[in-house]
């Protein structure tokens, strides 16, 4: 088997592990939630969401940008396709300018990251998708990395939606949250249009 | 009795203002764009010859805005904003390079062809 022409079922499986694995995410959609919901609509709230601290969504919102940092890196390492790059960039850049303001606002509320069940597992997955991300090459890489980031980003929308914002309590947390919405919805919208364009390949 | 007049005389101005529709900002205004939401805002834009353009970055994310051999602002990071000047008159359509979808245009036209409502 070319590890430059996989096989369609090689691809579909590494989807569908991908795919699987951000199902176990903390971020998944809650049941009931329509799994084709676009960048318009909320995909659901987050599952362990009850009780969360603003501490806490501090520390989700940097392991989310986080993973997908990663997942950015490591397309601007192994793809040689333009619009999976230029998605790449784009993300990586977004989710860089995001953290810094995160960081910058918990650091003048003097509010220390906690982490929680939901950014323990976000780093969990974000690192089980990196060993299989790593072991992919070619159009098998592009078009899991553009499956994975329609899963990822409806997973944070909904969490934004479901669970962020309405657990926040400091105002600028809150409104940094409402502030992020829009680019993610955006990375959602173009991650569908990326994946759809692959599957057409396919 | 000069004081009624001088109410009446700006009451009557006032109407006849609202009544009019307000006339286009003298050349050399400036206008501002501002990046949010993932968006300009406005997303189109008439302008004067000799007006200023400024895109003004509210969002979280870092934006641009360009015309290619016309205008470039360059990677502009939440808060930071880019003038431009245009040259010639003209319809400019535009782009952040960033993010894909995030499109604008500018119409730049004569103080005539505004006043007119001929662009």
């Amino acid at each position: 088997m070319s590890l430059r022409r996989p096989s369609s079922a090689l691809v579909v499986l590494a989807i569908a592990t991908v795919g699987a694995l951000g199902g176990c995410s903390a971020l998944r959609p809650m049941a009931g939630a329509s799994p084709e919901s676009s960048a318009g609509a909320s995909a659901g709230g987050a599952a362990p969401t009850a009780g969360l601290t603003d501490a806490n969504i501090a520390a989700i919102v940097v392991a989310a940008n986080n993973a997908d940092i990663l997942y950015a890196d490591l397309a601007l390492a192994k793809s040689q396709d333009k619009a999976v790059r230029e998605f790449a960039t784009m993300v990586k850049m977004d989710h860089q300018s995001v953290n810094e303001a995160a960081v910058a606002l918990v650091t003048r509320l003097k509010v220390t990251p906690v982490d929680n069940e939901i950014s323990f597992d976000l780093r969990d997955d974000a690192e089980t998708k990196r060993l299989i991300f790593r072991d992919l090459e070619g159009f098998a890489f592009d078009s899991t990395y553009a499956a994975n980031e329609v899963t990822y980003h409806k997973q944070v929308l909904g969490a934004i939606d479901g669970a962020l914002i309405p657990s926040a309590k400091n105002a600028e947390l809150k409104a940094l949250l409402v502030q992020v919405r829009p680019a993610v919805a955006a990375h959602l919208s173009h991650a569908e249009s990326l994946a759809s364009a692959k599957s057409r390949r396919r | 009795m000069r004081e009624l007049l001088v109410i009446a005389l700006l009451a009557l101005g006032g109407v006849t203002c609202a009544t009019r529709k307000a006339p286009p900002p003298a050349p050399g205004t400036r206008h501002e764009v501002q990046m949010r939401a993932v968006a300009f805002a406005p997303k189109e834009l008439t302008v004067h010859l000799g007006d200023t353009v400024s895109w003004k970055n509210v969002d979280i994310v870092r934006h641009n805005a360009l015309r290619p051999n016309t205008f470039d602002t360059g990677e502009l990071k939440p808060g930071e904003s880019h003038n431009w000047t245009p040259a010639d008159t003209g319809t400019y359509a535009y782009r952040c390079t960033i993010h894909q979808r995030m499109r604008g245009r500018i119409t730049v036209v004569t103080k005539q062809k505004v006043e007119s409502g001929k662009p």
